[in-house]
């Protein structure tokens, strides 16, 4: 239970570098989390990105975009199929809590922001923003949480899903340049 | 009575050998048996990268990842997996050399080459 615990403490560390990078966060609101709080923000990250996509396919008619937009559902559902099943595993109910809503409330001014764009200035704010995105939680994931768990479990899972994150950045980056030009 | 067994030992050498001549004349020396290759996609690649391989040889795909695929040749589309789900695979013939990509992900590369 113990370790259970500290992985979630960890998770939690993670979180909080995505909100800092892409959210802005100030130091006061960085609470000590529940592990079922823990465990909302896990998940939350991962629907956020799918949000930005659900407004892309809605918005875009690039089909560079459309399709990198897919992909970022169909890839991003299945890292919450998978952390969920971790969380039940661990025996943890996600709750909202603190994080999750900050990182809530960052995306929605992202999100605003990107519905007051339209053609190829969304294109570009879209593939931006999904740079920046990524190379955060990537970042947050190397850095902190693969070098500090022990369990193997959630090593196992961080693994798998890295490189996907890296993928995505690459994936992303060629879709930029494309934009950009 | 050893003579019977002699009889039938010799009986069973000569039918052995008169299937190994049909064999033998039925199979063109020149020609190879296709071979049935793996190429696994974990960690976004494909594992190997690049394949050697003799025309009409079969490639299976097999996605280790926890992330969906697919198997796209890259200069004409000119065949394509389609989904290839978590824990499932795909296979093919292959005839031509080939450079193909994930369509879904489309930083993941890989080559067929037919020598």
């Amino acid at each position: 239970m113990e370790n259970t615990r500290n992985l979630l403490i960890k998770l939690s560390r993670v979180a909080l570098i995505i909100s800092l990078v892409t959210v802005t966060v100030s130091a006061q609101d960085n609470p000590k989390l529940t592990d079922p709080e823990v465990a909302s923000v896990a998940v939350v990250a991962n629907q956020i990105d799918i949000s930005y996509a659900e407004i892309a396919k809605k918005k875009s008619k690039n089909e560079d975009i459309l399709q990198f937009a897919t992909t970022m559902i169909n890839d991003h559902n299945e890292v919450i199929a998978q952390a969920v099943a971790l969380a039940k595993k661990l025996g943890v109910t996600p709750a909202d809590n603190a994080v999750s809503k900050s990182l809530l409330a960052g995306a929605e001014k992202t999100k605003k922001m990107l519905k007051s764009k339209r053609g190829k200035a969304f294109d570009r704010a879209y593939i931006d923003n999904e740079v920046t995105y990524h190379k955060a939680v990537i970042e947050a994931i190397e850095s902190l949480l693969i070098p500090e768990t022990d369990n193997a479990e959630l090593k196992s899972l961080l693994n798998a899903v890295l490189p996907a994150l890296k993928t995505h950045l690459g994936h992303a980056e060629t879709v930029q340049k494309k934009v950009s030009k | 009575m050893s003579r019977i067994y002699t009889q039938k030992g010799l009986g069973l050498f000569v039918l052995g050998l008169f299937f190994a001549c049909v064999i033998a004349t039925s199979c063109d020396s020149s020609q190879k048996i296709p071979k049935v290759h793996i190429v696994e996609i974990r960690g976004m690649k494909f594992v190997p990268e690049e394949l050697h391989l003799s025309k009409g040889d079969t490639v299976i795909w097999v996605n280790k990842d926890l992330v969906m695929h697919d198997v796209t040749e890259e200069s004409k589309k000119a065949w394509a997996s389609g989904i290839i789900a978590s824990k499932s695979s795909w296979k093919r013939a292959i005839t031509n050399s080939s450079d193909y990509y994930c369509n879904l992900h489309v930083v993941m590369k890989g080559k067929l080459v037919v020598d």
